[in-house]
């Protein structure tokens, strides 16, 4: 009944906004003024305007990331990508510091980004300089240097916090040494093998047109940025690059892992794997994470409520080109974590044996449709979310499609879905703290 | 409507409308019901969604040793534990069953109480926020519940170096003043509190002339007023008993501690006292502490990297509250570099109440053409994160309800163009009254096992 309600609004507000003839099969647009473009030399452009503010977020994805680093040279996507948004002369950093304009790299499983923020009035000065070292990149053995010892810093920090430590120990027990099982920040020793001639090889091969996407949100006009990006970025050559891989799910090592921590909390972390990203596998993933960790009152809530656990509970599903995790957490007092444990395990085995009711259902549609919509406000974040879709291949588009796939799952598919991917042979558990 | 308070509404709908959203203009208004509590509404139709933020005047400010941690526990009574009419847990579901995200902060100052939620459902979403705020109900059972998990809380945070060196130079920066207490609260007081003391102190400052309700989203201005009248106006109002609190005492000398942790690298923790939220050197410290520490390439980085990667990461910021505000600089670097860092960190700090920081300054300088304009560079970000903040309907809602709260009615003009007028002088102003007196709360965490 109240989902039925919320669709509506969400109908009322596209009719508002859009003025789309609705016909039996109804196509939201909960995110308007969409466009997008293709340069010559393949890169896509995808824009929306928004007014709210008068600054522009840029989000670069550039498709390759962990997955297309060789085993030994973990790293090397996030080293070359930072390389690229290294300023190359003091008057280019002295400018870009001067319009106060952000420039940032990340790391990610089958991409790298690059974001860049900047007031509106800067935009067409911010691209000029930062494209002068995204199309040219100087590797330099001093700049390869500064940057690996960032990177050195950024591993020393993932081993002491745990949070960023259990993802890491996940990751390498679900995928082994295939791709997504590497670090970001690649290790000691991958870092000391990574040589310059590495880094332009890696530049050379994925910094392409064809695997590019540059995703624009911003109050200036669209022909404006199509120009502006147009005319400094058609230096970057057309070409598409094939990652090869070796995922094949699930490949398990090992289903247990125990690393000792002084501390008054454990942290807890159950994991299972999940199927590649497609349109209709990221909507179910969305609903089993709002299902079971996101939010107060979704079933691991209760741990917190009914059994007065822990603080800190929640959980997180991510689809990757390749293949997908969804792992849930507990932090708990180390004197309580194998009952933590077991709790938890006892939430995944209900789900899976009771299946999810239809009114369980219904409101996790509600709250999957609403938390969609509260995560994609601000311009950063919906700069993100149109160029993650389109470089992942469910398109630019995909986030006024969801809501209607979220709409149509029904118990019957999701509970066939969590049956077939909460499979206790699949299961990992990790544990981060004192023994109890 | 008196005039005062008329020109009030209009300085309030150019500060957060106009100044802000010049493209997009949106309809707000500023009222105050009978019952003292102060309204804001703002339309804004980007996304189906509403959000609905209370702040109240209580926090650890109201605290003492004894009562530390009842603000934070009262919070997660509030969100969790039920109303007359209903369980904390029907409460939940029902939230849920609409959709809506619904949290709490506490803070030293102010306490602040948000649901956001698709904007069809409004009036369910005021009616309950309503029935949470002033119309709890404390059980022995759910108070004990609560405690626990409090208590899980408070043991995560000691765990976390950063938090736990923070609390140690609060501790330090306010010596018997409530800023010292941490927000979260003493276990022990958590441990001992008891129904009768949490439910006065409940009573004493859950009320609405202690309140600012703020509406941000996707709403009829007018429908809101008019629902918010309904709502809340009929709730009686009090006079709310507080134990005066006034400016802290100034800090005579740094005070310095070195505490061990198990952790791998070393924490360089430096606090000291900036200017109160109401002060007018408020924006100049803010743009401050984005050239020394906390901005695109600051003054601590570079002076840090120059000896050669000294450490591994830099924060600065600055948290203005009522009665004062807090510079902090956080360091993580490797143990046996501690020393030379607090040393170079010192000299920075000194040196910021004589130096230069615009291009213009170094005018007859033979540096001119490689003098970066920090001053520009800082008011920029500056901008940028405040268009950015204020992209999010929520946090437009949080910041102008905490806001009517801790500056009453004294706003004169928009945040951006207060930041245009920041000169070098108002910096080396700010720079020689907080960062350059030898007065800092500074706390050392060195790994467990740096000896062996």
């Amino acid at each position: 009944m109240k989902k039925n309600k919320i669709y509506s609004i969400l109908i009322c507000f596209n009719l508002l906004i859009s003025s789309v003839a609705l016909t039996e099969n109804i196509n939201l647009i909960v995110f308007p003024s969409l466009e997008k473009f293709a340069l010559e030399n393949g890169i896509r452009l995808i824009y929306q305007k928004d007014l709210t503010s008068q600054i522009t977020v840029i989000q670069i994805f550039i498709k390759g990331g962990i997955l297309a680093e060789p085993k030994e040279k973990s790293g090397l996507s996030f080293l070359t990508t930072r390389l690229a948004v290294d300023l190359g002369t003091w008057s280019d950093i002295q400018q870009i510091a001067t319009m106060g304009s952000k420039i940032s790299a990340r790391g990610s499983f089958d991409y790298t980004t690059i974001r860049i923020e900047c007031l509106s009035e800067n935009f067409e000065k911010t691209i000029k300089i930062f494209s002068k070292s995204f199309t040219k990149p100087l590797f330099s053995g001093i700049r390869i240097d500064g940057i690996k010892k960032f990177m050195k810093a950024k591993i020393k920090k993932e081993e002491e916090e745990p949070w960023l430590l259990i993802e890491k120990i996940h990751n390498n027990l679900r995928f082994g040494e295939n791709g997504y099982g590497n670090p970001i920040y690649g290790t000691e020793e991958s870092l000391k093998s990574i040589n310059k001639k590495d880094i332009k090889n890696f530049y050379k091969t994925y910094f392409r047109g064809e695997n590019i996407v540059v995703s624009v949100v911003s109050d200036l006009d669209s022909s404006l940025i199509y120009k502006i990006i147009k005319k400094y970025f058609s230096k970057i050559p057309s070409g598409k690059s094939e990652i090869k891989h070796e995922i094949q799910l699930p490949i398990l090592k090992k289903q247990n892992e125990f690393r000792y921590k002084d501390r008054k909390q454990s942290l807890i972390m159950i994991a299972y794997p999940l199927s590649e990203i497609n349109e209709k596998n990221f909507a179910l993933s969305y609903l089993l994470n709002v299902l079971m960790g996101k939010g107060t009152y979704s079933r691991l809530w209760q741990l917190r409520q009914k059994e007065k656990l822990a603080y800190a509970i929640r959980s997180k599903a991510n689809l990757m080109l390749y293949g997908g995790t969804f792992s849930a957490y507990v932090e708990v007092n180390h004197e309580i974590q194998k009952k933590a444990l077991e709790l938890l395990k006892n939430e995944f085995k209900n789900l899976v044996e009771n299946g999810v009711s239809e009114q369980e259902l219904e409101t996790a549609k509600i709250n999957s449709i609403a938390s969609f919509l509260r995560e994609n406000e601000s311009k950063s974040k919906k700069a993100f979310t149109f160029g993650y879709f389109e470089i992942l291949g469910l398109g630019y588009e995909y986030p006024n499609k969801f809501f209607n796939l979220v709409d149509n799952i029904n118990s019957n598919e999701i509970n066939i879905f969590l049956k077939k991917w909460l499979n206790p042979e699949y299961k990992i558990e990790i544990v981060i703290g004192k023994k109890e | 409507m008196n005039s005062k308070k008329l020109i009030l509404t209009i300085i309030l709908i150019s500060f957060f409308s106009l100044c802000l959203f010049p493209q997009s203009p949106e309809k707000s208004e500023l009222i105050k019901l009978k019952n003292g509590m102060k309204v804001f509404v703002m339309e804004r139709h980007n996304l189906p969604l509403v959000n609905i933020v209370t702040a109240v005047n209580v926090g650890s400010k109201d605290e003492d040793k004894l009562t530390n941690g009842y603000t934070h526990l009262l919070e997660h009574l509030i969100l969790f534990r039920g109303t007359e009419k209903r369980s904390g847990e029907e409460i939940g579901n029902e939230m849920r069953a609409h959709g809506a995200y619904f949290n709490g902060h506490t803070g030293r100052d102010v306490t602040t109480f948000e649901i956001s939620i698709p904007s069809e459902f409004f009036d369910f979403a005021l009616e309950i926020h309503k029935e949470m705020l002033f119309n709890l109900k404390i059980s022995k059972e759910e108070l004990e519940k609560e405690k626990e998990i409090i208590l899980e809380e408070i043991n995560s945070y000691f765990d976390d170096p950063e938090q736990y060196g923070q609390k140690l130079m609060y501790e330090q920066l306010f010596k018997e003043h409530p800023y010292g207490f941490p927000i979260y609260g003493n276990k022990e007081n958590i441990k001992k509190a008891t129904v009768e003391e949490i439910y006065s102190f409940y009573k004493n400052y859950f009320t609405p002339s202690n309140c600012a309700l703020c509406i941000v989203g996707d709403i009829d201005k007018d429908y809101a007023i008019e629902k918010i009248k309904e709502i809340f106006e009929n709730i009686p109002s009090h006079k709310v008993n507080r134990p005066e609190v006034t400016s802290p005492h100034p800090l005579l000398k740094t005070i310095k501690s070195i505490t061990q942790k198990s952790t791998e690298q070393a924490y360089l923790i430096i606090g000291m006292r900036g200017p109160s939220f109401e002060s007018e050197e408020r924006i100049p410290a803010q743009i401050l502490t984005k050239i020394i520490g906390a901005g695109f390439n600051p003054r601590l980085w570079r002076a840090l990297q120059r000896r050669g990667s000294l450490i591994h990461n830099i924060k600065m910021s600055y948290i203005p509250y009522k009665y004062s505000g807090v510079i902090t600089i956080i360091i993580t670097l490797p143990p046996e570099r501690v020393k030379t860092a607090e040393r170079i960190i010192r000299r920075v700090l000194k040196n910021a109440r004589s130096s230069r920081y615009s291009k213009n300054e170094y005018m007859l300088s033979e540096n001119y053409s490689l003098a970066l304009d920090e001053l520009e560079s800082a008011k920029n970000q500056a901008k940028i994160d405040q268009y950015a903040g204020f992209e999010i309907g929520l946090n437009v809602a949080i910041a102008i309800a905490k806001f009517l709260i801790l500056q009453e009615e004294k706003i004169q003009e928009s945040y951006i163009a207060k930041i245009e007028k920041i000169t070098p002088t108002d910096l080396r102003k700010v720079a020689g009254k907080y960062l350059y007196q030898d007065k800092y709360s500074i706390v050392i965490i060195k790994p467990e096992n740096e000896k062996k």
